[in-house]
């Protein structure tokens, strides 16, 4: 237990060392590679399952489940690192991704829950600072994401103990009031509709890099520890419609987030309705709680983070800090890699193929249509929305410039500056990794699989 | 000492703080409003729950005082500068007073108290080992009112740890293990040093 106990400090440790070097960057990024790099490898070397008591009655049990979540984010870690490394952003970035990260890799495994959920809270909470660096200065996105942490914080604390109050008085009304505050404190969470509106102000004001943080490690977080709920207690499956509202919240998800993202007035806007979309497509294949629907939605959930981290550095490749539509017109013509990276994420949102996004939105539909034939007609709104938003955003960046002569370009602006080589880097490797796992999802697919057989109220 | 802090009395000296929060423009008064909020409720945890966990209340709540004064003086005083962030904090203000706002404003409290006290919270009362529900619930209730209403990062702040505090009420007598305590503690000073943070800061380098 000890090699995990040190991958889960290496990052807190990391992320003070950062926030005290955070005027020398390139430390902070050396820092969350080393972290995500020797993360992967102890968590890689430790048997599947195993507990272990802690001082103050705490304990730490890892599960097959819990093991692959840790891994993701240990990942998740080390793409963040080499981000920063191609493109350093604002200071406070870095310490808090590092030492919010080792947080939400601490709540994977901590026991007792309403510790897990602390950890959570405190890891999000971490988050804020570097949101109030947003190049927009405008704290109320950021101030959103606050309300929200602290709210469903509570919310989860408050469910949890009346979840030990049911057991020992098992009373139906308690259960739903159960199952109420949980679908509440997920969908708020995981920014499912109608609950979602944080996410959107958040991209808006917050850095990128956060905004991707509470896509990617947040929510992953928040599923692992729901799956940890689930298990813990069962009965949520049996004696209440919880899983259900999954589905609905999913279904909801989707059709909205389409077609916000369709009507986007920005491309952060665009950015947090296809994150919203992708959620809400991985939790219809979460509720329809099959081995096929879960598969798909942990899929779906792996090519959101590899579309997330994409978008990112697509974003970050493009010279102005607030974008507009017209700030990414023609972008294939002069910032080619950054194009392709925005084109690649929307390709993989939108499930189209060769890449990650495919095989995921397939498995997801295949479910839902083995579950109910319907409820793949009722799915198919949002895609065909989210689809015509991702063919806006190709044909703005990939359009031919306009003619020099019948528009001169404005004089006073400086020329921007080159893209580094690096970020160049870095995109290549993040679209080769989309294609490579909508080619061959197999590779992730099997030790999902093989995790999710241990999963006991997985029917 | 015993006859002054009974239940009762510490629900009434909750509701006035509460009461002053929701009305005070000037951020000074709101702050001295949220330094006695956490005074009451440490008292309450003390005389319920353990001295320990007042003990703890208190010194959180002190921090926090400080923070946010530190953070609302430093933006008052702040000169302006491009990508500054302004909000009513810097004039001094939570909210710009006017007489028909401020009567809204205390019949808000005044209609989420009759809603309190008329429901099953209410009823519960005041002594025995249910003595610290209501507390928390007002708590909680005039917190995500405060949040509501708030149109600046200060106000939303107060509104956050008004809601915070009502919760750790509720929580502390359910689980007061020292590492619950702790990690609530470092919630409540993280969220007050972010609401300081957001009254603004310099412009930075890309």
């Amino acid at each position: 237990m000890t090699p995990l106990l040190f991958s889960l400090l290496l990052p807190l440790a990391a992320g003070l060392l950062a926030f005290l070097t955070r005027r020398v960057r390139l430390i902070g990024g050396l820092l969350a590679v080393a972290c995500g790099v020797v993360g992967l490898l102890l968590t890689t070397g430790l048997p599947a399952a195993q507990t272990a008591s802690l001082p103050l009655d705490l304990s730490v049990e890892m599960s097959a489940v819990s093991r692959l979540f840790l891994l993701a984010v240990w990942f998740i870690l080390a793409l963040f690192g080499l981000l920063e490394l191609a493109q350093p952003g604002r200071s406070f970035v870095l310490p808090a991704v590092l030492g919010a990260t080792g947080l939400a890799g601490a709540a994977l495994v901590v026991q007792p829950l309403s510790l897990a959920v602390l950890a959570l809270q405190l890891a999000a909470l971490l988050m804020v600072f570097p949101a109030l660096q947003g190049p927009a200065r405008r704290p109320w996105g950021s101030l959103g994401y606050l309300s929200t942490t602290i709210l469903a914080g509570a919310g989860a604390q408050l469910g949890l103990w009346l979840a030990e109050f049911y057991v020992l008085n098992p009373e139906p009304d308690t259960a739903r009031t159960v199952a109420m505050l949980f679908a509440v404190v997920a969908a708020l969470t995981l920014a499912l509709a109608p609950l979602h509106s944080w996410l959107p102000r958040l991209a808006d004001a917050a850095p990128y890099q956060v905004t991707a943080w509470a896509g990617m490690v947040g929510q992953l977080a928040v599923i692992a520890v729901f799956l940890r709920l689930l298990a813990a207690y069962d009965w949520l499956l049996t004696v209440t419609p919880l899983i259900y509202v999954f589905i609905l919240g999913g279904l909801l998800s989707m059709t909205l987030a389409g077609g916000l993202a369709l009507a986007a007035s920005t491309p952060r806007y665009w950015f947090a309705y296809a994150m919203v979309y992708s959620v809400g497509l991985a939790a219809v294949g979460l509720g329809l709680f099959t081995l096929q629907g879960v598969e798909g939605a942990a899929l779906a959930f792996l090519s959101r983070i590899v579309a997330i981290i994409v978008a990112a550095a697509g974003f970050r490749a493009v010279p102005q800090l607030s974008i507009a539509w017209d700030d990414l017109r023609s972008l294939a013509s002069h910032r080619l890699p950054a194009a392709i990276a925005l084109a690649c994420a929307g390709s993989i949102f939108a499930g189209i193929p060769p890449f990650a996004g495919f095989p995921a939105t397939w498995l997801v539909y295949r479910a839902a249509y083995t579950a109910a034939p319907q409820l793949a007609l009722l799915m198919a709104p949002g895609t065909a929305l989210l689809g015509l938003s991702v063919v806006r955003l190709l044909t703005t960046l990939f359009q031919p410039p306009l003619d020099a002569e019948a528009s001169p370009p404005p004089r006073r602006q400086p020329p921007p500056p080159p893209l580094s080589r690096r970020l160049t880097l870095y995109i290549v490797l993040l679209v080769a990794l989309a294609v490579g796992l909508g080619l061959f999802p197999q590779t992730a697919l099997t030790p999902i699989s093989a995790a999710l057989a241990t999963l006991r109220v997985l029917p | 000492m015993d006859t002054l802090l009974t239940p009762n009395n510490l629900f009434i000296a909750i509701v006035g703080t509460t009461a002053i929060l929701a009305i005070a423009a000037e951020w000074r008064v709101s702050l001295l409003a949220l330094l006695a909020q956490y005074l009451v409720a440490a008292t309450l945890l003390g005389r319920f729950v353990t001295p320990q966990v007042a003990a703890i209340k208190v010194f959180v709540g002190a921090l926090v005082c400080v923070i946010l004064y530190l953070g609302a003086r430093s933006a008052e005083q702040h000169s302006g500068s491009e990508g500054f962030v302004t909000d009513a904090a810097r004039r001094s203000l939570v909210w710009s007073p006017t007489l028909s706002d401020l009567l809204l404003r205390a019949l808000a409290v005044a209609v989420v108290g009759v809603g309190v006290l008329g429901t099953g919270i209410g009823q519960a009362g005041f002594e025995g080992p249910t003595a610290t529900l209501a507390p928390a619930a007002w708590l909680a209730i005039v917190g995500i009112l405060l949040l509501v209403l708030g149109r600046a990062t200060f106000a939303v702040g107060l509104g956050l740890l008004t809601f915070q505090t009502g919760f750790e009420v509720f929580h502390s007598p359910i689980n007061s293990s020292p590492l619950m305590l702790g990690a609530l503690a470092a919630v409540h000073v993280l969220l007050a040093l972010g609401v300081a943070y957001g009254l603004g800061q310099e412009g930075e380098e890309e």
